[in-house]
């Protein structure tokens, strides 16, 4: 499985980098972007299985992102999760409309992010 | 003359401190596994003088705007850095702008938690990007300055809010 992290922090990218090496999601290869331009570039380029996004980052934030995504059926099986701290209903109701498997608000422990990263690459290889 | 154990409050008591700090609370004991309890004045007295680290960040609900800073001593900041990224002992030294980069992190989810309890989980919210910079120990008798203790160290936190804040639904 090919794993896409975008989060405009590298800190934040390298702790989830770290986690999901924690579990057993078997994983070929984890990208990182730090905006969600960055991340359609690197979406268009590989095939990827599952995407991490944080929300509130410059140049193209996450929802914009998602916007993109849900506009092209070449990206119809991408798995989304978003991780983020707005975790407010508003968003939550946008993400469910853009095909968001998992909402993830910071802060978080390490256990919980291991367990939504599990279920979503379930999802991802179902 | 005070006890040097006096605790630090804020000079003007806000409806603010009580999210604020629950905010601290939540975000350093879920992601950094730290202990989060309040602040006295020898604990400020022996921390270093120079070389914080003030993470500020701004933010805009559509209603209301205003920024939110954290101020971390370098002692602490690292320790927060080892918790969160899994350094071990014996491990080289981090480059500094990982460790502002991290500093920055944590007032981002602290801005972002003291919002959703502030005002309400309905409403979304936009975050700046963290400006992180190096300072000298902040002052202790500043109003909407915040001060706790995390892993026995002390952190600052400052607030402004630009219009008069809604609380829609105020949790401690």
């Amino acid at each position: 499985m090919r794993i896409l992290i975008v989060d405009d922090s590298s800190m934040m990218r390298s702790m989830i980098k770290r986690v999901v090496r924690m579990t057993d999601v078997p994983v070929d290869e984890i990208l990182e972007a730090g905006d969600g331009a960055e991340a359609l570039k690197l979406l268009e380029s590989h095939d990827v299985q599952l995407l991490l996004t944080d929300i509130n980052m410059p140049v193209m934030n996450g929802a914009d992102l998602l916007r993109r995504l849900a506009k092209n059926d070449r990206w119809r099986d991408l798995t989304r999760v978003i991780i983020s701290t707005d975790g407010s209903t508003e968003r939550r109701e946008e993400a469910a409309d853009l095909s968001v498997c998992c909402y993830l608000k910071k802060p978080f422990s390490p256990e919980v992010l291991r367990d939504v990263l599990t279920h979503a690459a379930e999802a991802a290889r179902a | 003359m005070t006890s040097s154990h006096t605790q630090l409050k804020p000079l003007a008591p806000d409806a603010a401190v009580a999210p604020i700090r629950a905010a601290v609370t939540a975000v350093a004991e879920q992601s950094f596994y730290a202990m989060v309890d309040g602040c006295d004045e020898k604990t400020l007295e022996k921390s270093p003088p120079n070389a914080w680290l003030v993470a500020m960040i701004r933010f805009d609900d559509g209603h209301t705007s205003g920024s939110l800073a954290c101020w971390v001593p370098p002692d602490l900041a690292l320790t927060m850095f080892d918790s969160f990224c899994g350094r071990e002992p014996g491990q080289p030294l981090p480059p500094a702008h990982q460790i502002y980069d991290l500093v920055g992190e944590f007032s981002n989810m602290v801005c972002g938690d003291w919002l959703s309890r502030s005002i309400g989980h309905r409403q979304s919210f936009e975050l700046s990007q963290p400006i992180v910079v190096q300072a000298p120990r902040p002052a202790n008798n500043i109003s909407r300055r915040l001060w706790v203790k995390v892993n026995e160290r002390p952190m600052a936190v400052d607030w402004y809010v630009n219009q008069s804040f809604s609380m829609l639904h105020l949790e401690a």
